[in-house]
């Protein structure tokens, strides 16, 4: 029998993966007003990269992460260079489409370079748990948890007190306002696909070990997109809390109800809320400031 | 006038499919097929995307319930025949239920939706495993009856003759009111609701017609591959049907179809690898968003005449319906009712002998802003009546209230014995009141011709189905509203730019077609939005010849907001002065001009830039 906790750990796991990609896409959304799709491949490349260095090439660890962020944020800056920002200035639309083209042609040469084979990479730590005041957690899950927590507050300050943070905003409230008042828009663009390279690397990396590296694996971005709706668009907190809620019911209803239910209750819970309340469950709260 | 006309290109073109099986073997036919068979599901999306501008990341999900719900009621002993539409209707029936709720939201709202619907039959047909056979899949058989058609030669006669006729119904609907509407609601929602469209019914409708198209093909799909795999409508898939609509470009039927072919076509070019044709898919998807955003056809937009079949583009159908309207008869005074009066009466049928417009302590609150503050007024029934004031002083707000696109606070709105406040905005053109706006708002795209029909979108007796299959009521009826925008475009004489595309227009002309628009369901009350703004000094003049032949001729009322004191003096019966949302006066030209409380608030800084620029 599966201990309960160690389902709501999982579910906590997962929720934070979620969390960190709705950021991604809040981020890019709130400076851009593009929802990126792709931001599941770019974990995926991630993902690989690291199995590629670190089991393939065998490079010492902590190099091949950070070898495997930086691919990600090369490849998001290649990205922004000749995907989106000829399309500055398109029908929003087209820059949304632009991303779906993206993700399948990412996710096909994946397909070609490494195959549809589903690889594991051996775990950073010991996964034996510890227990804090009767909650046993691993080190793996609380890493993850912390990062997604380091992340969200360093984009807190980034926006609330950075120069160019506040740019940022401007740009997504009006291109052009923003264009005349000296604010480079094509600088902003960059910067927020560096930012969500490596928000992404980093998932990818944190993920492979614990959710094995294959190609479809990027269809986790819809997940994000999910939780990101739920949150309200537009507050990392409330992507957190939508993150974890969604990863623990999800855990849950895969052991109680079925496997199968496990996705078909995500999907449920964000059409309810699509038709109840569109604007995300949870409130506002960290908007308002940010 | 082209020399090729559309009809014969698309009979030449179907003559060679025809013949497709004489000259091909058999595994091109049944290329062939397949790319009809995208076709058809390519076609309902662009409907969709094209015509009504709705995002649908679904469309292989739609597809998929066409697939499973035919193929699964063929191997339980029902005909092909009829589970091919009741897979199709099912479908279409689910595209209401999403569209339904998700057409409230908007944009990427949406695309989600579509995309979460999508993901869910793919789950469901991977876990169901006890009736859609999970990932093992189900057979699909093809008919047997009235003779087998299990070659591919024979299966391909039934596809194309599937194909070409949902194709055929498809530019029924593009060339129908209904295509207006959703060209119009895509091109500007406000300006439709006043035009009599109903936003949700219209979106609901394209989705709809989007996944009953999408469950057809998936019903012809099965049979032609024999099979049925989840892995065929997966959310990839879905992202593959929005490719083939950008590919061929959005809001043409023929590119919808051109792109279908070209998209079937490239893994036979390609057979190298077996991911690789994916790879180039993507890069083309992304080359064409970016170098090519109206797709294929947007290269032939120049020839577009020679391909789509738009509206007023061929020839002008002779009246089907004779009544009399010319220059020199009043607008709408005949001895048969035409369908616009046959509605007003119906719908106002007690109220004629009361007060025409009444406007009954009206506060409106933006926030904290007071845009209207307590304002009454009355109109009587055959006078101009003008809102004059300052910038800001809520002239529009009013007219916006009185419409309907506002809720006001508190207040009333009583035209002709009936309280507004309950009725929705699309109902008003029926009501008997149309207006212009402020920006023109002209729909992008439609020829003048076409803007002015969307005016007459309220009025005609033929349905859906009618329209659909062109029947003789909808012939009729589409006949006359062409005649009768004709005519209205004569009256403002401009008529020799009917067929131009309306937003390429000099700004005086496209007002005038705002006008036109705004007057071809012969409104009891027509409300200018500052008609003049941004005309010549000559235009201007004819405006005003314009609004007192509408008055003398037909006794239309007008409530006019304008800033040009000349027009206003020159036309108006009385006129009523705004400032911050109060009524400060209301009078007769004369009295308003010597009105010390105007003069200080508005006439004044009136008159010292008229000495300016004398």
């Amino acid at each position: 029998m599966i201990n309960f906790f160690d389902l709501i750990t999982y579910g906590i796991i997962l929720g934070g993966i979620y969390a960190i990609c709705a950021i991604g896409m809040i981020l890019i959304f709130k400076a851009t007003d593009i929802i990126s799709i792709v931001q599941g491949e770019l974990m995926a490349v991630g993902a690989y990269c690291l199995y590629s260095f670190a089991v393939v090439l065998k490079w010492p660890l902590g190099l091949s992460i950070l070898m495997a962020i930086a691919a990600v944020i090369i490849l998001c800056l290649f990205i922004e260079r000749f995907a989106l920002r000829p399309l500055i200035g398109a029908p929003l639309w087209n820059s949304i489409m632009a991303t779906v083209a993206l993700m399948i042609t990412i996710q096909a040469v994946i397909r070609v370079t490494w195959g549809p084979e589903h690889f594991s990479v051996p775990p950073y730590m010991s996964r034996t748990p510890f227990t804090i005041s009767g909650i046993r957690l691993t080190y793996e899950e609380s890493t993850i948890f912390v990062v997604c927590l380091i992340y969200v507050l360093l984009l807190f300050l980034f926006f609330k007190y950075t120069k160019i943070g506040k740019a940022m905003r401007a740009v997504q409230l009006d291109k052009e306002a923003a264009a005349l008042m000296g604010i480079s828009v094509k600088k902003v663009f960059s910067l927020v696909w560096i930012m969500n390279g490596i928000l992404m690397g980093t998932i990818g990396v944190l993920m492979a070990p614990i959710l094995g590296v294959y190609p479809t694996m990027g269809f986790i971005m819809i997940k994000g997109f999910i939780v990101a709706v739920i949150g309200g668009f537009a507050s990392f907190g409330g992507a957190i809390l939508a993150g974890l809620l969604l990863g623990v019911l999800e855990t849950l209803s895969g052991v109680y109800i079925s496997t199968a239910m496990k996705d078909i209750v995500s999907f449920a819970v964000l059409i309810l809320v699509l038709l109840i309340k569109p604007t995300g469950l949870i409130p506002e709260i960290v908007t308002k400031r940010v | 006038m082209s020399l090729i006309k559309p009809w014969q290109v698309c009979s030449i073109l179907i003559f060679l499919l025809m013949l497709t099986p004489l000259w091909a073997d058999s595994y091109f036919v049944y290329i062939f097929s397949l790319a009809l068979v995208i076709s058809i599901a390519a076609v309902g999306l662009d409907i969709l995307m094209g015509y009504a501008g709705q995002i649908c990341f679904g469309q292989a999900g739609f597809m998929a319930l066409g697939a499973y719900t035919t193929a699964y009621l063929v191997n339980h002993g029902l005909s092909f025949w009829l589970s091919l539409p009741i897979g199709g209707i099912l479908s279409g029936l689910a595209g209401l239920m999403i569209g339904l709720p998700a057409l409230r939201i908007k944009g990427h709202y949406l695309a989600l939706a579509t995309m979460s619907f999508a993901y869910i039959i793919y789950l469901i047909l991977l876990h169901w495993e006890g009736v859609t056979g999970g990932p093992r899949g189900m057979p699909a058989l093809r008919p047997e009856w009235p003779i087998s058609f299990t070659e591919d030669t024979r299966f391909f006669f039934i596809i194309l003759g599937i194909a070409i006729a949902m194709v055929a119904l498809a530019r029924n609907i593009v060339a129908s009111k209904y295509g207006r509407a959703f060209m119009s609601l895509q091109k500007d929602e406000i300006v439709s609701k006043s035009m009599g469209i109903n936003l949700l019914k219209y979106k609901t409708l394209a989705f709809m017609i989007s996944s009953f198209y999408a469950g057809i093909a998936g019903g012809l799909y099965g049979p032609l591959i024999g099979f049925l795999d989840p892995q065929s409508f997966s959310v990839i898939e879905s992202a593959y049907f929005l490719l083939i609509v950008l590919l061929g470009g959005r809001g043409t039927i023929f590119g919808a179809i051109l792109g279908a072919f070209i998209f079937v076509s490239i893994p036979e070019l390609v057979r190298r690898a077996e991911h690789f044709q994916e790879v180039i898919y993507g890069l083309i998807f992304l080359a064409i968003l970016i170098y090519m955003p109206s797709g294929i056809m947007g290269i032939f937009s120049k020839y577009k005449s020679l391909f789509t079949k738009r509206l007023g583009n061929g020839k002008l159908l002779k009246p089907l319906i004779s009544m009399p309207m010319s220059r020199s008869e009043p607008v709408g005074l005949s001895d048969t009712l035409s369908p616009i009066q046959e509605k007003q009466l119906f719908s106002s049928a007690e109220g004629s002998d009361r007060t025409f417009l009444q406007v009954m302590n009206v506060t409106m609150r933006f926030g904290g802003l007071v845009a209207l503050n307590d304002l009454s007024f009355k109109i009587e029934e055959g006078e101009v009546f003008s809102l004059i004031g300052p910038n800001g002083a809520g002239k529009t707000t009013a007219l916006n209230v009185i419409t309907r696109l506002y809720e006001p606070k508190n207040g009333e709105v009583i035209f002709r014995g009936e309280n507004f406040i309950g009725v929705k905005s699309d109902r008003i053109i029926e009501r008997g009141i149309s207006r212009t706006f402020q920006n023109v708002g002209l729909f992008e795209g439609l020829t003048a011709l076409e803007n002015v029909m969307v005016g007459l979108h309220s009025f005609g007796q033929s349905g859906f189905f009618q329209t659909v299959v062109k029947s003789r009521t909808a012939r009729q009826g589409e006949a006359w509203k062409r005649w009768r925008a004709l005519e209205m475009l004569r009256w403002v004489n401009i008529d020799d730019v009917a067929f131009h595309v309306a937003t390429d227009l000099p700004y005086g002309k496209q007002k005038l077609i705002g006008i036109a628009r705004a007057l071809v369901s012969e409104p009891r009350l027509l409300i200018l939005d500052e008609p003049a703004a941004g005309l010549s000094h000559h235009e201007g003049e004819f405006l005003m010849e314009l609004i007192r032949r509408l008055c003398d001729e037909n006794g239309c009322s007008i409530l006019l907001v304008e800033h040009d004191m000349d027009i206003v003096m020159g036309v108006s019966d009385r006129i009523l002065v705004l400032n911050f949302g109060k009524k400060i006066a209301e009078g007769r030209p004369e009295q308003i001009r010597n009105d010390p409380l105007v003069v200080e608030a508005y006439l004044g800084e009136e008159e010292i830039e008229g000495d300016a620029s004398d």
